[in-house]
């Protein structure tokens, strides 16, 4: 995940602020109330609505959603929880789904960047 | 109303029926069983069934998901079976088997891993949908 924080030194992209768009990942930690954000990477950014602002908070949530898949992975595995089969592989989608979201979303950030650094001078 | 809501859905659905098919294979298990733990001799096990609630899961009242509330025990009279040699018979001889019905949990079972199949094909589509929609992205 901290491949994020490189990114967040092409700070002209925040123009860009009307993008608010990338939020179908902040609902998505809310398979098993993973929304905490542990590995949160949100603070190196001043308070403010732009665009790698909730770029890095929907990153903060993915972590978070993975890390709690991990967890109840580890937890079904050592068949100490009560979890179900089921609530363990749904919650391995969601979180692969989302994941599949991110790379996306740095997918096409990464191919704006080197859009504009091809700009003849 | 995220693609995740979706799932959270189908996954209730999967709880419910699993918990559905736990108590009909309880039933069946204890379709013989004359006492019950920690009760009196000659008070059988009594045939139990789910009882479901419709549950809003996502931000939108719509879209509900399902949760179990309660299990209720059957009112059905016990099966009574003359059977004098049995330690849990009665004064008269007769021994107070389950009220299970044995044919009607069956088709519960099958219906519970039918209604499974649903939810798991639901959940399917809620994910295929959000690859579907990633796939706008490519090209």
């Amino acid at each position: 995940m901290n491949a994020i924080g490189a990114i967040s030194g092409v700070s002209g992209i925040s123009g860009v602020s009307g993008a608010s768009s990338v939020s179908p990942i902040s609902g998505a930690g809310t398979l098993n109330g993973a929304g905490a954000t542990d590995g949160s990477l949100s603070g190196s950014q001043a308070p403010g609505d732009s665009f790698l602002n909730s770029l890095s908070d929907a990153f903060g949530q993915l972590n978070g959603q993975l890390n709690a898949t991990d967890a109840s992975i580890s937890n079904f595995a050592a068949g100490g929880g009560s979890a179900d089969l089921h609530t363990v592989m749904l919650q391995m989608e969601s979180a692969s789904v989302s994941l599949k979201t991110a790379v996306d979303v740095r997918d096409k950030l990464l191919e704006a960047y080197s859009e504009i650094m091809r700009t003849q001078l | 109303m995220s693609v995740f809501d979706t799932i959270r859905i189908a996954a209730s659905g999967l709880t419910a029926q699993r918990l559905r098919m736990d108590v009909a294979a309880s039933n069946l298990a204890n379709a013989q069983s004359t006492r019950t733990q920690g009760g009196a001799a000659g008070v059988p096990y009594e045939e139990e069934a789910v009882v479901f609630q419709a549950q809003q899961m996502g931000p939108m009242a719509a879209a509900q998901g399902v949760s179990a509330v309660a299990i209720v025990k059957s009112t059905r009279p016990d099966t009574r079976v003359y059977d004098p040699g049995n330690p849990d018979a009665d004064a008269k001889g007769f021994v107070n088997y389950p009220n299970v019905d044995v044919a009607s949990e069956m088709t519960d079972m099958m219906g519970a891993a039918r209604s499974y199949q649903v939810n798991a094909t639901a959940a399917q589509a809620a994910k295929q949908q959000a690859l579907d929609a990633l796939d706008l992205g490519k090209a």
